[in-house]
């Protein structure tokens, strides 16, 4: 295979040679599938992939876990699955899936365990970490997206946004809390985020290594986006797409539970 | 004196004794001692001179000395609940901190997935 590096070149399907700023819309309108994509544009993604540490915070997730993981597994290899506390077969159904298994004994959070998966991939020979919700609500292909991004924008951070694409199917509470959340994260942290609690994200080794993540509960999302600036690290945005199922609807955070998340956080950030 | 005055004076002289004798035993440090027996010897003195309380209630505008000593109270009940929820916090932290040692000396840890090939070429 020849490498033509990051830049579409003429023979892709009609598109000529992108703007930085369209790079991402032209991935989501031209290929879906990701391995076509490698192909077409050959583009080394399998090599990425391979260096790619992907985390999956899950508690009590059951049977769902398998289809996500094995549909994970088609194109990452690594993968850990950060079980915290989880008292039904979480685990079993992780290794069975042929995933790393980390597993806490108590459940300490969604924070905690992806600081867990950090630290343990940290450990290993990997240059990006990626978060994923084992729930079912992420995209694989959204994972490609998120190192492309890396690796041509050669930026510490990426992070996964629901609002940057057209049509993004949201319920409306939930939008206006997601808004209120991202308003009060500009505020507070100066950061011109568009989506402040999308769980799926990319992180260098370099970035994994500087930040500390030290909310346990739903609050390190916020935490995240300070210690980005704190560091001073490198980030950019990529549009994802969310699936919200009846399944996922009524185990996300409430909108109640998204106050209690805010006082926590403050909290946090003039008591530590 | 009253039954009152004369039982709660005894409790609160018996708690003053008692909070001494934990600095004394190395149980409990002078410093959070200290915040307990001022607190003792001020209830003491409100019980026994109640005229007291109702001047200094006075004094800064409420109008009376039971008044004066239950916003006290309030106030002083709300502050320690904060404490008490920062201290949480912190206990939350270190049970986190054991937990993740203990998950990362498990079987899986140091585990590497076989198909990281280091290329050797990182230019890409």
């Amino acid at each position: 295979m020849i490498r033509v590096g990051l830049r579409w070149i003429g023979h892709s399907p009609g598109i000529g040679i992108p703007v930085l700023a369209e790079w991402d819309s032209c991935l989501s309108t031209i290929l879906e599938d990701s391995d076509q994509f490698g192909q077409a544009v050959g583009v080394r993604l399998d090599e990425y992939r391979a260096r790619t540490l992907v985390i999956v915070p899950a508690y009590n997730e059951g049977s769902r876990l398998g289809t996500v993981l094995e549909q994970l597994k088609r194109s990452y290899e690594n993968v850990v699955v950060v079980d915290d506390g989880s008292s039904d077969e979480t685990g079993i159904v992780a290794r069975r899936a042929g995933a790393v298994l980390i597993r806490h004994l108590i459940n300490r959070g969604q924070g905690a365990s992806l600081q867990t998966g950090l630290e343990f991939g940290l450990l290993g020979p990997y240059e990006y970490f990626v978060t994923f919700d084992a729930d079912g609500q992420h995209r694989v292909t959204d994972i490609d997206r998120l190192l492309m991004a890396a690796r041509e924008k050669d930026v510490d951070v990426v992070l996964g946004s629901r609002f940057l694409e057209r049509g993004a199917e949201v319920p409306a509470l939930r939008m206006i809390t997601l808004k209120s959340a991202v308003v009060f994260t500009r505020a507070v942290s100066g950061l011109d985020v568009t989506d402040a609690h999308n769980g799926l994200r990319l992180l260098t080794r370099k970035a994994a290594g500087s930040i500390e993540l030290r909310h346990d509960r739903m609050a390190h999302a916020s935490e995240l986006i300070d210690q980005i600036r704190i560091h001073g690290l490198s980030y950019v945005e990529v549009p994802v797409r969310i699936s919200y199922s009846e399944y996922s609807r009524g185990k996300g955070q409430s909108n109640l539970a998204a106050l209690n998340i805010l006082f926590d956080y403050l909290i946090g950030r003039w008591f530590r | 004196m009253t039954i009152f005055q004369l039982a709660s004076l005894l409790i609160l002289t018996l708690l003053l004794i008692v909070t001494i004798f934990q600095v004394v035993k190395g149980r409990l440090r002078p410093v959070s001692a200290f915040p307990w027996s001022v607190l003792w010897v001020a209830a003491a003195v409100g019980i026994a001179y109640p005229e007291l309380s109702a001047e200094i209630a006075r004094a800064i505008g409420i109008r009376r000395g039971a008044d004066l000593v239950l916003y006290s109270s309030v106030i002083a009940a709300f502050i320690v609940s904060f404490i008490f929820y920062l201290r949480i916090r912190r206990v939350e932290e270190q049970i986190t901190r054991l937990v993740r040692q203990i998950a990362l000396a498990g079987p899986d840890t140091g585990k590497t997935l076989p198909t990281h090939r280091a290329t050797g070429n990182d230019q890409a």
